[in-house]
């Protein structure tokens, strides 16, 4: 087995991402990609992997080349890549999942199907059922079942994009042999494309260092650390060291807390959030960190109570109707309508902590200096000093389309009616000069880079803030924004502004928290020591070893 | 303060609706208007004279137009509102119909001093109509039916209720169930003395365009609107009420639908009629459709849409055409508009991406990313076998 | 069984051939993440079509073949503008369903009230001398069969064949699709095509065989109908057999209890039940309070029971998809 590539390069406009790379991979060896945002890694595996065509360029498989058109194609010559964001079927069974994509016949074939599935997920060691839902599978399932599939359709070729993030430590070793026994064994060839050293160290054979799209180096393992650090950034890298900056006073207290997540619900929680503290949430994607910090900031799915009061308002709206038929008075219609107005607006907001209370004698209590804040939602409480910062940024957070200006528009509180864009247009001017931010005023929001989003981000928060929740602040961000991003959250505490984040590498929550608060399977776990904490033990948590 | 001009250049002319796709409509519509009637054996200035005719030739059927203008007007304020906001409020058509009924439930059955007696009536029609409206946008940000849906099922159930209405408690004695009596003279809006026009709807359409207009051109409010438009969930993340900010829209789209219904009844037909709202709250669709929600666009094109709509009637009594005819141009008209614009900015998008590909130099020019899309699968200049 | 209860049984079957296949031709339509919104419209220009072809030359197949095509045809313009210029499907489809009701209205002015052919009766010899059965199912035309046989031929194709199961991928995550080998793009015109090819098909069963005739807006609102029967049958086959049944069902025994004299309601408010029951369902489905309500279902059939209720549109619908 022997992969060569000559010459790729990809342009997209001015840009090149890829720039005359050329390389051969051998058969049996497990290789590491490395290299900053932008540096192209993912360019070039999307075009190994059929899923972009290169602008030129030859891959050669064993000697001879091959076009690859599409992602079917690549798999064709035994190319089959793992996407991070799983590309399968949510709603569909694991067995479906497996049964498409593979060489069309017109009945499904479950048996057959389902007989092959459980014999290679045996021999791999991998235990999945074939009747559960994809969408009820954790992130390292679902990569096992891609892992299954991709080589019962003949994969010999293996690309890996983070596989890492987000799943335990026992599916990462897990994960890991698997992948060793079919270089070693089968004489496949295994590419990974990741920024996170460690696995790099632990797993591969040769790492090949991409930086600003062209192939900058080549380094066979094991080496130090700081040399693939200075073949990346060009340069030494010095670790931002933090201090913690909080006092005794309580912002944020949680009691009897629970919380439904994908897979299993958490209850019982208790935390309490100091003044200046940071709090980081570790655990697998969908263990319920997300869902925990959307339930604080009042985002979480509406409950059956909030439910309960739109149906009675929309039942007395109804009936308000229904009367009109009668052949009643004027003055009685429109005092119902007063009714309608006035009296059932309000009543859906005091409504909610009564039969909040009524539902559970218990009742989860979340308080924000001193006062209950659980059954508000999020623009009554950013109002109340508590902001929340989504990872998907142009998704939940900033609106493509508008500019920079408009969002200050957007963000800024004024009692008058209109716009004062004057106003807005030096707020932006000031943002960007004090956040750094590289983009015009007047640029649309989605034409800046990630980074550049997530500062915007960061400057349209109000000044005094209570608390921020941030989801997985620093995703898709390289090493040098990730810090700038940190250094501004950090410079928000001094304010008293407590930081509770979640996020899936783990380096980065033992680096900035004050204490971690660790989802397992259902239950959590408090560390108050972070200093003392290694990754591997923090993965050993989040995979329920106590 | 360059940059000062620059902001106001672009916050109040955003990229203006190309005249191209609106000529080119146009022509493409009265091209195929012109292959129905030839087919038909009509003389096109026939059909134009006779348009001509009932609407601009008197005054007083200039007048008409007006009148028939101003409710459409009306609705096209409200959906304005909830388009910005990204409303699809399907259920206008209910919204008039309920405005109708509540007009008449007042004109009807009470009998008060004349003012108080038409602020009565108007404000029944509003309230019904908004009442409509909200419960539609409650039901979606409550009970999570998406408000085309909803729409739909509420546009039925006005029309069904009117029509029980008209059969059963309101149908006048010894008649089909077409329609009620004729109001009094006391519960009817004042006419002007020279036309036929109802001042206060003027008034009412004027001030509701004129509100429409500030708000989504200098409000805070519009641009809430505007960008709950274009992400929901990121302006809820903004800070901005969300919910409210739907139910407000839908609300004052439904009042604006109620009063447009509410002077159909009262004014226009003096009575309420089956099927009171005849089709307009989807006109006044089209008309935003077609303006791509720019505010200053509505009135026009809303008033050519009123005077083409007005003068389908006699169609078939005088050329053995159909009033329809009116419709199937304005849909052509539509749907060209729509389909030429979407042209126009497609190919836009591909000159832009090749003036870029021409900058990175002399490369050997690869297709661009966006026409790959469109092929889907097939080979687009990728790596070559040789 | 009461003969006037079974009859009542087979009118149901009659009545909602049209919706059913309307429907089911919606649910493909939009299992591959496609929202014809023109159903409406396009159900009466294939009606109005339908007849005026068969009126003109006697032959039932034309008609039936002839509104087929203009129920693709209106179908592949709604795909065509969203794959090509990006546009608005919603914004496409309204805009074609006025359009083309005011089509059939001005086309269809001269047919209006005319009398025209119907689909021959044809009982299926052997099976319509089951009792009740018999009666309620196999004594109808070709067309109402191929309703019934629709629903099941669906569910098979998107249930236990390969290429149902790539359409089922399709509107739930093109890229997936796209990655394991399926040609998006073309199968999404293929299922649009197919889809809206079985909405001109419920026009023709309208004016050949339901409503026999064309008259102005004849089966105006049931395009709304069918979308709406989608929606609540939550994208499965089955389940929307079983809305449309209702929904007709309904209105057929509310005409009966009328003649036996037992529940007098006028017609308005009958029409309006089903829209009502919907919202109802949709709002308690939807919100999440019906499955908020199932700790009272014993655990070992929660699963079941919230599969059952689930009602989740593809994921994918309405979007266009880009290979980035």
């Amino acid at each position: 087995m022997r992969l060569e590539i000559r010459e790729i390069s990809k342009n997209f406009g001015p840009l090149k991402a890829n720039d005359h790379i050329t390389f051969t991979f051998e058969g049996g060896l497990i290789y590491a990609i490395l290299g900053e945002n932008g540096a192209g890694k993912s360019t070039l595996m999307k075009i190994l992997s059929g899923y972009q065509s290169a602008s030129s360029g030859q891959i050669l498989i064993d000697g001879k080349p091959v076009l690859i058109n599409s992602p079917h194609h690549a798999i064709a010559h035994g190319i089959g890549m793992l996407y991070q964001d799983p590309l399968d079927f949510a709603p569909l069974t694991v067995l479906e999942n497996y049964i498409e994509g593979k060489p069309f016949t017109f009945l499904m074939h479950r048996r057959e199907a389902e007989a092959d599935l459980s014999t290679r997920c045996k021999t791999l060691g991998f235990s999945l059922n074939p009747n559960a839902m994809v969408e009820s599978l954790t992130v390292g399932e679902r990569q096992q079942l891609e892992i299954v599939r991709l080589l019962s359709l003949g994969v010999r070729i293996l690309i890996l994009d983070e596989p890492t993030t987000g799943i335990s430590a026992e599916q990462k070793s897990q994960l890991f042999q698997t992948l060793k026994n079919l270089a070693r064994e089968q004489n496949m060839i295994v590419i990974l494309v990741s920024h996170k050293l460690a696995d790099v160290e632990e797993l591969c054979d040769e790492v090949l260092v991409l930086r600003r799209g062209k192939l900058v180096g080549h380094q066979i393992l094991p080496c130090q650390t700081e040399t693939l650090v200075q073949m990346m950034f060009g340069k030494r890298l010095s670790k931002t060291s933090t201090q913690s900056l909080h006092t005794d006073k309580p912002v944020l207290k949680i009691y009897r807390f629970s919380v439904a997540a994908r897979l299993f619900t958490i209850h019982n929680i208790n935390l309490e959030v100091r003044e200046g503290e940071v709090i980081g949430l570790a655990g697998l994607d969908g263990s319920g960190q997300v869902q925990f910090m959307r339930s604080i900031a009042g985002l979480g799915r509406p409950t059956w109570a909030d439910q309960l009061t739109g149906i009675i308002a929309l039942v007395g709206m109804w009936w308000v109707f229904g009367e009109i038929l009668d052949e009643s008075s004027a003055v009685l219609n429109l005092a119902r309508i007063a009714i309608l107005i006035l009296v059932l607006g309000p009543m859906f907001k005091s409504l909610y902590p009564f039969i909040r209370r009524r539902s559970n004698p218990y009742p989860p209590e979340i308080t924000l200096n001193g006062q209950t804040i659980g059954w508000r939602g999020y623009r009554d409480l950013l109002e109340r000093g508590v902001a929340y910062l989504a990872a998907g940024r142009l998704e939940e957070g900033l609106v493509a389309g508008l500019t920079l200006v408009d969002h200050a528009a957007l963000a800024d509180r004024g009692s008058l009616p209109h716009v004062n864009w004057l106003r807005a247009w030096r707020r932006t001017k000031q943002a960007i000069t004090d956040f750094a931010i590289k983009g015009r005023p007047f640029s649309q929001i989605q034409t800046l880079s990630g980074g550049n989003q997530q500062r915007v981000s960061l400057s349209l928060l109000p000044a005094n803030l209570r608390l921020i929740l941030l989801e997985n602040p620093t995703r898709g961000l390289d090493v040098e924004s990730a810090g700038h991003i940190w250094s501004l959250l950090l410079n928000r505490r001094k304010q008293g502004t407590a930081i509770i984040f979640s996020s899936p590498d783990l380096d980065e929550i033992i680096d900035y928290s004050d204490r971690i608060l660790v989802f397992s399977s259902g239950q959590t776990t408090l560390v108050e020591n972070p200093e003392q904490m290694t990754t591997t033990r923090l993965g050993e948590l989040i995979g329920g070893k106590s | 303060m360059t940059a000062f001009r620059k902001l106001f250049v672009q916050t109040s002319s955003r990229t203006a609706l190309g005249i191209f796709p609106l000529l080119v409509g146009t022509l493409v519509a009265l091209g195929a208007i012109f292959l129905i009637l030839n087919n038909e054996n009509v003389e096109p200035r026939a059909v134009y004279d006779l348009i001509y005719e009932r609407t601009l030739s008197l005054p007083d059927n200039r007048a008409n137009v007006v009148d028939f203008w101003l409710p459409i007007l009306l609705c096209c304020c409200g959906l304005l509102l909830t388009f910005t906001a990204g409303l699809w409020n399907i259920g206008i058509e209910g919204q008039i119909t309920m405005g109708a009924v509540g007009a008449t439930s007042i004109a009807l059955f009470v009998e008060l001093p004349r003012n108080e007696q038409i602020f009565t009536e108007l404000f029944m029609a509003g309230a019904a109509g908004g009442a409509w409206a909200l419960f539609t946008g409650i039901m979606r940000t409550r009970g999570g039916v998406n408000e085309i849906f909803g729409g739909v099922a509420m546009n039925f159930l006005a029309s069904n209720f009117s029509a029980y209405l008209l059969v059963a408690p309101w149908s006048p004695p010894n008649a089909t169930g077409s329609a009620t009596v004729r109001f009094p003279d006391n519960a009817l809006l004042p006419s002007m003395d020279t036309y036929r026009l109802s001042p206060i709807t003027i008034y009412i359409a004027l001030s509701a365009f004129i509100f429409v207009l500030l708000t989504l051109s200098g409000s805070r409010w519009g641009l809430q609107l505007r960008a709950m438009g274009k992400n929901e969930k990121s302006a809820q993340m903004l800070g901005i009420p969300t919910e409210r900010n739907i139910w407000l829209a839908m609300l004052m789209c439904g009042i604006m639908a109620g009063l447009a219904g509410g002077h159909l009844v009262l004014f226009r037909r003096a009575n309420l009629p089956a099927n009171v709202s005849g089709g307009i709250g989807f006109l006044s669709l089209l008309v935003v459709l077609l303006a791509s929600i720019r505010v200053r666009w509505v009135p026009f094109v809303s008033f050519a849409f009123a005077l083409l709509y007005s003068a389908g009637l006699p169609l078939r009594t005088r050329l053995q055409l159909d009033s329809s005819l009116i419709g199937v141009f304005l849909g052509i008209l539509v749907f060209c508009v729509l389909i030429f614009d979407g042209a126009r900015q497609r190919l836009q998008a591909i000159v832009e991406q090749r003036k870029l590909l021409a900058d990175a130099g002399g490369e050997k020019s690869p297709p661009p990313p966006t026409i790959e899309i469109q092929i889907g699968q097939e080979a687009s200049g990728g790596p070559s076998s040789s | 069984m009461d003969p006037v209860l079974v009859s009542t049984l087979a009118d149901i079957v009659r009545n909602a051939a049209p919706l059913l296949i309307a429907s089911q031709g919606e649910l493909i339509t939009e299992r591959a993440g496609v929202v014809n919104l023109s159903l409406d419209g396009t159900i009466l220009l294939a009606a109005m079509a339908a007849f005026a072809v068969t009126y003109n030359t006697d032959s039932l197949g034309l008609g039936i073949v002839i509104a087929m095509l203009i129920g693709m045809l209106v179908a592949l313009i709604v795909i065509a503008s969203s794959v090509f210029l990006k546009l608005n499907q919603i914004a496409v489809g309204f805009v074609l369903t006025l359009l083309c009701a005011d089509l059939s209205t001005f086309f269809g002015r001269d047919y209006a009230g005319q009398q025209g052919t119907e689909i021959p009766y044809a009982p299926i010899p052997i099976l319509e001398d089951i009792p009740v059965i018999g009666e309620v199912f196999f004594q109808h035309n070709i067309l109402i069969y191929f309703s019934f046989v629709l629903v099941i031929f669906i569910w098979l194709w998107t249930y236990h064949t390969r290429f149902g199961l790539s359409l089922r991928g399709l509107g739930e995550h093109p890229a997936a699709a796209y990655v394991r080998g399926t040609r998006v793009q073309m199968w999404r015109f293929v299922y649009v095509a197919a889809g809206g090819a079985l909405v001109g098909l419920a026009g023709a069963t309208y004016s050949l065989s339901v409503k026999l005739g064309w008259r102005e807006g004849s089966t105006l609102g049931n395009g709304w109908i069918a979308l709406a029967i989608v929606i609540f049958g939550g994208w499965r086959p089955f389940r929307i057999a079983f809305g449309a049944y209702f929904i007709v069902g309904l209105r057929a025994l509310a005409l009966y209890f009328q003649q036996e004299d037992v529940l007098n309601l006028p017609i308005q408010i009958i029409n309006m039940t089903p829209w009502v029951l919907m919202l109802v369902t949709l709002i308690f489905v939807t919100s999440g309070l019906a499955e908020s309500l199932l700790v009272i279902v014993p655990p070992r059939w929660r699963p079941a029971a919230q599969n059952l209720l689930r009602a989740k549109p593809p994921a994918a619908l309405g979007s266009n998809f880009e290979r980035s």
